[in-house]
């Protein structure tokens, strides 16, 4: 009996002992958490390319040719504009893009990748400033470098937002907790611009180190200064909604904007570019920009160049295949060159950039279809005859570059009476593409000036996702897109409210307190 | 403990006959007779002789004769004789024999004494496991409980445990996915109760928990046992919310070795092959449908050519008869306190696809040790070695029937080409492509009991499973073409998954009888499980040669893209405290009550812990004195009902309640300008998530009539579902995407009814039959997510499925396909939506002299149907315009059938004739609608290439020029106005009902007389046959199939063209000696 007691108290031992509830808490074991990040410089360099990364995917990104998908680069800037159509392999979405018939499921009726990239900026606003606190060898200069990339950053994506569906909800602060309301309604885009978008940029010009040289992969200051001028050109002259859903009516702003606009593109001269140890952009010459004879280098080797400001980085080893929409890597790209631009500017057979952009001799369903600006291929027999490597070819997709600026301080100048170096800088570009100068007595004008100008704009930055938001900033494309729309056989363009985007049906299931733009519902 | 060991295992305690099984009896017969045989001959015994049969008349070799209270015992020999001398007339001699019910006789003034021992496999005093040591005799459950016995699954030489459960309990949906040799299949016990992953059943073999029940031979399988309802499920709590399997392997017995050795032979065919097109049928549907030039087969060929003139039939060349071997051997025995069972199998599948096979080593060692009464160790040990190829169906199976028959799948040079006609060769793919699985999996148990007191016994075990998934991937350069049509690079990977799991349990049984009727059990304990689970994979490319794989030969891949080159890790662990009360009063009042609290990792601080109850009561008013009058007739009569609530903490992720900061390509991509990506993790972490709960309450009747020979159990339950794991999605301005949330309501409810019964039963024949019948409904939505409803596959457009507050789970969400438009002119309606047939047809099909609503004529205002912005015209799709607007959109979709099978049920019956045993299983579902992805697919793919083929019904039926009556829209039009709509279009819904003669197997049993002469105990040969006949009105391949992949339990019934089944027969013979 008694070794019966002793058994029994072991065994109750041994069972209160095992069922002393150590905790069940299991940490991730192939991530780290929200509190135990954002403590050494390699948590603010990996921080910034998660920001730069979802901005990256959100941009371009592969497995393009069902066209929208996310190579927002081309569906919001170009492929809607007269730059292109529809080729022999179109699909639903692409040729809505194309027509001016988008509906509310087209995948680039999303915003999801641009919010996320804001809310991975939010995100290290909130938590770089605290990383000295634990390691303190990074300095102040490195945490404000980071801080001003994160806000321009973050500026840039209210800024597509604003152009592309005319303002969506603001969120200045990460969200982090599921069970915190997560919706909110759209602001304007002129709140969009005046409260997050200026402020950010002003907060980015003024945290940026000045004149350092910066990597052209990461915004840097000169980026800043042409993010900036861009946003000012936009407020200056695009028609603009004044409520979320409401009709679009005229320009925020007017005359003093694109004063404003000057003096950015002035600061942007003062800054450095990221090419060797070469002085600012200074602005002043066609020295400043590549020659006629590299002007692809900018496009092909952007560290090299030394007109390249931003441009965003593909590594197809790790990204896998660049298969942007527009590529050479595909045979059947949704979208083919405007028939219009492929016959009209190759006859003017001076002009170096059309044989650099597409090959013109290409006849049949395959014409236009490879844009061959972002490749080092010399024409389509040169791109049959690297088959099988193909698919290696990076694309780095500009963001601003410094013939982009010119021309945009061009425009600023024009606008603003300064005619004579508005021709000058429009002239920079124009002759290093291998034509004559303009002469003034051509443009004598703002109204022609600013029509030379944005001819130029669309042969200098074709498939650079500029064209779209130029046509709108200047009012054309009433103008430029109801005849190419007539003769695909769909309705002329007239209704401004469709400049902007539907608001996705993804986003609106998703957030009650959303309103479907104007005219689409 | 040690000391206590040794010291029972020197000196081992006495020992009570009763306490013996009759096994140990008959091991220590030789002992026994040696030490009394002399001694009770001097007191007047009486010598008794006779002859112990079972019911068949066969023999009972091997059954132990024994005197009530003594330890006298003998046993029968070959014939089934024995000798035997009892004290005096008042003995009592008692006969038992594993698998029969014992009998005892007085033996009285008899010196031959026959007897025939009754099978007790249908009867009602079998003990069923409960789990965690406790054990009930099957007439006393209060809850829910099915079971399969060993002999049912030796009747229906099942692969896998889903072939053995199939059809054979009620309320248990078994979709097998008996054709791909890999394949397992999918088991859901009374209808689907999450929304989320771990949808499945808990497994239970041998005490330890698992979540599947892969690698377990069958034939070890002792007893099944499947806990239905929440109060026999509770003691399991967590994670036994979709129900518990407990699995018993089998033990070896005290007495002389037992070999059973068994070989089968299967052959297998395609069971539903479906029509293609022959050459000559494929170049008229180039010539009409497609209007294709002569080279592409669209006029009169070149009729030397060998490219052009082949007649490909894909079905015979990528399709074989397969050929299965399955080899068997089991060997078991014991002498005193130790016994052992080893299991040892072997299968080679050759199956039905053109190198794809499986070989399957699995094997299974039981020992028990039991030093002294009080003390017993149980060792187990499994291992199992499975490697195979896989055909990936996408590039093979489903291109059979749309490949061109007519082009040369072989290159000028004799190899097989990459391409046939610019879309992949089938042939090739299955041939050159390496597919390669292979899964090791070690499980070492060890289980100790020790009784403190009589009444009162502890055990503890700790088990380790350790498994290793790796795969071989290659696709030579011969068959990877780039986008540009050339050849490119090959492209392979290596990939290894191991899963370390250990549990570690204890827990106390308790057993006291008081006041003579009173008995009461009481269980408690407590569990603790880890599982940590860690896999690697390496993708290669360029590789330098072909015949090796291993990563130095090719260029490594990165960590994103195809075959990329990571390693990841993830792991939970839970902690449980489990009680269960039982008490009876006569067996006639029984109550059993059961409480669980259990945390898991898998939820934050705040809600670790979840605590489970379940309680049951049953009443055999049989035994009640007022029901004396139907004693005659009914033997047992029992009324039971159960409520308990049961929990699920399997989340789709194992931190779902911590934010994380994901690195690299997690993040969408992995790296920004050489520097690796860190973002938080799209998933938000939820830190209030916490366990999702099924309560159900069961309701049942136990009936026993005509002397056992006939049990009937009605049962009836609900199911609710609450706090339902969800994945919602966050509004994407949050930068989030979804977190983990608990949210809304399911409630399933179905009636069961079991039914076993011995119609015959004589000297030369029985015939048994077990029948099972469930009707269920599709389980509904109650409540969700602030009543949003939600898509669980794409969008409104594109998803098949729509899950709603109201709705039911597998309700096929689509546009209503009403036909085809006849005429352009036929598009017009009337102002109330109906459609209007137009009169006097002009010969362009454009103009109608006038318009019929209904056979009155009509002139109001008419209007045409548009979708995708075009007016639909003769040869397009007539889709339903629901709500009546002119357009037709995601708003015109409507429910249109469920994938959840209203009724199902199963039958079995076994005749024995003499030597001859014939068993044969037929199941069947009804009311279940399936969506042909496969054919939907099929027709997308021709509406959007030249390349691809259609079925022979399509080529009769389709929509050429205005007046056309067909049933597919022409061709031409392709699917711009959508007139494919592919997983979204009504005409591919079918009917899933089906009746399946499922298993059939004839067994002779050679006289033991004859066996005896080669030294085996017994000798059996069979026929048998598995999915001998379906009828069933589907049009695929067959409409039972498991649904894999994300999100299944949400996306049932949809075929994207899944492993064909195949028709098997064969033979085999099983010895034991």
């Amino acid at each position: 009996m008694k070794r019966i007691i002793t058994i029994t108290a072991l065994l109750i031992a041994v069972f209160i002992a095992g069922s002393c509830t150590k905790d069940v808490t299991k940490l991730p074991q192939n991530a780290a958490t929200v509190n135990t990040y954002f403590q050494t410089s390699k948590d603010i360099t990996s921080a910034l390319s998660g920001m730069y990364g979802s901005f990256l995917s959100t941009m371009v990104s592969t497995g393009g040719t069902n066209g929208g998908g996310s190579n927002n680069y081309f569906a919001w800037g170009e492929t809607r504009s007269d730059n292109f159509a529809p080729s022999g392999y179109p699909t639903t979405a692409t040729e809505n893009i194309n027509n001016n018939a988008i509906l509310n499921n087209n995948a680039s009726a999303d915003w999801a990748g641009l919010y996320q990239t804001i809310s991975r900026a939010n995100l290290n606003i909130a938590n770089i400033p605290n990383v000295p606190k634990y390691d303190n060898t990074v300095t102040q200069t490195a945490v404000n470098t980071a801080m001003a990339q994160c806000y321009a950053m973050r500026a840039e994506c209210y800024f597509y937002i604003a152009r592309v569906w005319g303002g969506g909800p603001m969120w200045t602060a990460p969200y982090l907790d599921p069970n915190s309301p997560g919706i909110k309604p759209r602001v304007s885009e002129q709140v969009l611009i005046d409260s997050v978008i200026i402020p950010d940029l002003n907060k980015a010009y003024a945290l940026i180190p000045k004149s350092q040289q910066p990597t052209v992969w990461y915004i840097g200051e000169g980026a800043i200064c042409a993010i900036a001028a861009d946003v000012y050109m936009w407020r200056a002259g695009a028609p603009v909604a004044s409520a979320p859903n409401g009709p679009v009516s005229g320009p925020i702003g007017g005359l003093s904007d694109y004063q404003t606009a000057i003096t950015w593109i002035q600061r942007l001269f003062l800054s450095r570019a990221p090419s060797g140890t070469g002085p600012a952009y200074a602005g002043t010459s066609a020295a400043n920009i590549e020659s006629t004879a590299t002007w692809k280098n900018v496009f092909l080797n952007p560290p090299s160049s030394l007109e390249a400001i931003w441009s965003l980085n593909w590594d197809e080893t790790v990204n896998g295949c660049a298969c942007i929409p527009i590529s050479i890597q595909n045979s059947n790209n949704p979208y083919r060159v405007d028939g219009g631009l492929y016959v009209n500017w190759p006859l003017n057979t001076a002009d170096i950039r059309v044989k650099q952009t597409f090959d013109p001799t290409v006849t049949g369903t395959a014409a236009g279809t490879h844009t061959l600006k972002y490749f080092n291929v010399a024409n389509e027999a040169a791109l049959t005859a690297t088959i099988g490597g193909a698919i290696s070819f990076n694309v780095y997709a500009v963001m601003n570059r410094l013939s982009d600026v010119y021309l945009t301080y061009a425009e600023a100048l024009n606008q603003t009476g300064d005619l004579p170096n508005a021709l000058k800088y429009l002239n920079f570009i124009h002759q290093r593409a291998g034509l004559p100068a303009i002469l003034a007595s051509a443009v004598p004008n703002t109204a022609t000036m600013q029509a030379a100008i944005l001819q130029e704009r669309q042969w200098e930055l074709f498939a650079e996702g500029k064209r779209w938001f130029d046509l709108v900033r200047t009012n054309t494309v009433s103008a430029v897109m109801s005849p190419i729309l007539v003769g695909r056989g769909f309705a002329p363009f007239t209704d401004l409210n469709k400049d902007y985007w539907p608001i996705s049906i993804t986003a609106i299931n998703a957030n009650g307190l959303l309103t479907q733009n104007y005219n689409y519902h | 403990m040690e000391k206590i060991c040794t010291q029972n295992f020197l000196k081992p305690g006495k020992r009570s006959a009763s306490g013996l099984t009759a096994f140990r009896l008959l091991l220590m017969i030789p002992v026994l007779l040696l030490m009394f045989s002399a001694s009770l001959y001097a007191q007047s015994a009486i010598k008794i002789t006779g002859t112990i049969v079972d019911n068949k008349g066969e023999p009972v070799i091997g059954a132990t004769i024994k005197v009530k209270g003594t330890t006298i015992a003998t046993a029968a020999d070959v014939n089934g004789k024995y000798t035997i001398s009892v004290p005096n007339a008042q003995a009592v001699l008692v006969f038992s024999y594993i698998g029969l019910t014992s009998k005892e006789e007085t033996v009285g003034n008899r010196t031959s004494i026959n007897v025939t021992l009754a099978d007790n496999s249908t009867s009602l005093n079998e003990v069923i496991v409960t789990g965690y040591g406790g054990t009930v005799a099957k007439r006393d459950l209060t809850g829910s409980i099915g079971t399969v016995d060993a002999a049912a699954i030796k009747e229906r030489q099942p692969v896998t445990l889903e072939d053995a459960l199939e059809g054979q309990v009620a309320g248990v949906l078994v979709e097998n996915d008996n054709g791909d040799p890999a394949g397992t299949g999918t088991i859901t016990i009374r209808g689907m109760g999450t929304l989320n992953s771990g949808a499945g059943p808990l497994y239970v073999i041998d005490g330890v928990i698992n979540t599947d029940a892969n690698f377990l031979n069958p034939a070890d399988i002792a007893s099944i046992e499947v806990l239905k309802d929440a109060a026999s499920a509770a003691i399991y709590g967590s994670r036994a919310a979709n129900g518990v399997i407990i699995i018993t392997t089998k033990h070896g017995v005290e007495g002389k070795p037992t070999v059973n050795a068994s070989y089968t032979h299967l052959w297998g065919v395609i069971a539903h092959a479906l029509p293609t097109l022959s050459a000559e049928q494929a170049r008229e549907y180039r010539a009409k449908d497609k209007n294709v030039n002569a080279t592409l087969g669209g006029g009169n060929l070149d009729s030397v050519n060998h490219y052009l003139n082949a007649d490909n039939n894909f079905e015979e060349l990528l399709l074989r008869t397969a050929n299965k071997n399955t080899y068997n051997v089991a060997i078991s025995g014991g002498q005193k306190g130790m016994t052992y069972y080893t299991g040892l199998n072997y299968i080679d599948d050759q199956s039905i696809v053109i190198n794809s096979y499986i070989k399957r080593v699995q094997t299974t060692i039981n020992v028990s040790y039991q030093p002294s009464d009080k003390f017993k160790v149980d060792n187990n040990l499994s291992f199992a070695y499975q490697t195979g190829n896989t055909i990936p169906l996408g590039t093979t199976i489903q291109q059979i029937y749309e490949r061109n028959p007519f082009i040369s799948i072989y290159l000028p040079s004799g190899g097989l080409a990459a391409y046939n006609e610019s879309k992949r060769n089938p042939v090739a793919y299955a041939m050159e492509q390496t597919n390669q699985a292979k899964t090791y999996l070690g499980q070492y148990n060890t289980a100790l009991t020790y009784s403190i007191l009589p009444e009162l016994k502890w055990t503890s075990s700790f088990n380790i499973k350790f498994s290793n998934l790796s795969t071989q991937t290659f696709t030579p350069t011969a068959i990877q073409t780039s986008s540009l049509g050339g050849n490119a690079t090959d492209l392979g990977g290596t990939t290894s998954d191991i899963k370390v799991e250990w549990q570690l349990q204890s827990f106390l049984n308790y057993i006291h009888v008081f006041a003579k009727y009173h008995t009461l059990k009481l269980t408690g304990g407590f569990s603790r499980e880890n599982s940590q689970d860690n896999s690697s994979s390496i993708g290669d490319t360029n590789y330098l040669s072909e015949l090796v794989f291993t990563s130095n030969v090719g260029t490594l891949n990165p960590s994103t893209g195809t075959n990329p080159t990571i390693t990841n890790a993830t792991g939970f662990s839970t902690e449980s405290l489990f009680g269960r009360v039982e008490y009876n009063y006569k067996e006639r009042y029984i109550l059993t009550g059961t409480v669980r609290r259990d945390g898991s990792s898998r939820f934050g601080p705040e809600n670790k812990w979840g605590n489970f109850f379940g309680t049951g009561i049953a009443w055999r008013f049989s035994d009640e004195p007022f029901m004396a009058w139907a004693k005659k007739w009914l033997d047992d009569g029992k009324l039971r009902a159960s409520i308990g609530t049961l929990g699920n903490d399997q989340l789709s992720n194992n931190y779902a309640f911590i934010n994380q900061i994901a690195f690299g390509a997690s993040n969408g991509l992995s790296s920004y300008a050489g520097n690796t990506t860190a973002a938080l993790f799209y998933n938000l972490g939820n830190p209030i998530i916490k366990w999702e709960s099924t309560t159900s309450t069961n309701i049942g009747i136990d009936l026993t009539t005509l002397k056992g020979r006939v049990t009937f159990t009605p049962e009836y339950y609900i199911k609710n579902t609450n706090n339902l794991f969800y994945t919602a999605n966050l509004p994407e301005e949050t930068g989030a995407r979804t977190t983990a949330v608990n949210v809304g309501a399911i409630h399933n409810t179905g009636a069961e009814f079991t039914l076993t019964g011995e119609p015959i039963v004589s000297k030369n024949f029985t015939w048994l039959i077990s029948a099972n019948l469930t009707l269920q409904k599709p389980a509904t939505v109650t409540e969700l997510a602030g009543g949003v409803p939600f898509y669980p596959t794409g969008n409104s457009t594109s998803s098949p499925y729509y899950i709603y507050q109201g709705g039911h789970i597998g309700d096929f969400f689509v546009l209503k396909n009403q036909g085809i438009y006849q005429y352009d002119v036929s598009n017009n309606y009337a102002v109330n939506g109906d459609r209007l047939t137009p009169v006097g047809v002009s010969a362009n099909g454009t103009a109608a002299a006038s318009f019929l609503d209904n056979g009155v004529p009509y002139t109001g205002v008419r209007h045409s149907l548009q979708r995708n912005g075009a007016v639909l015209k003769g040869g397009e799709v007539i889709w339903q315009d629901t709500n009546n607007d002119g357009t037709i959109d995601n708003s015109d979709k409507v429910i249109d059938g469920n994938a959840t099978p209203k009724t199902y049920w199963g039958v079995t019956n076994t005749f024995t004739y003499k030597h001859f045993m014939l068993t044969f299983t037929v199941n069947a579902q009804f009311g279940n609608k399936v969506y042909n992805g496969m054919a939907n697919t099929q027709q997308a793919d021709v509406a959007n290439s030249t390349y691809s083929f259609p079925t022979p019904d399509f080529l009769n039926n389709t929509w050429h020029q205005q007046g056309d009556i067909a049933k597919y829209a022409a061709i031409t039009y392709k699917d711009t106005n959508g007139d494919i709509s592919n997983g979204i279009n009504s005409f591919y819904v079918e009917d899933g009902s089906f009746i399946r003669l499922a298993s059939a197997k004839l067994t002779y049993n050679l006289d033991p007389k004859f066996a005896s002469r080669i030294f085996a105990r017994s000798v059996s040969i069979y026929v048998y046959g598995d999915n001998l006949l379906t009828w069933a009105n589907y049009t695929g391949f067959d409409p039972e199939f498991s649904t894999l992949g994300v999100n299944n339990a949400l996306t049932p019934g949809f075929d994207n063209g899944n492993y064909p089944k195949r028709r098997e027969g064969g033979i085999g013979v099983n010895i034991s000696f």
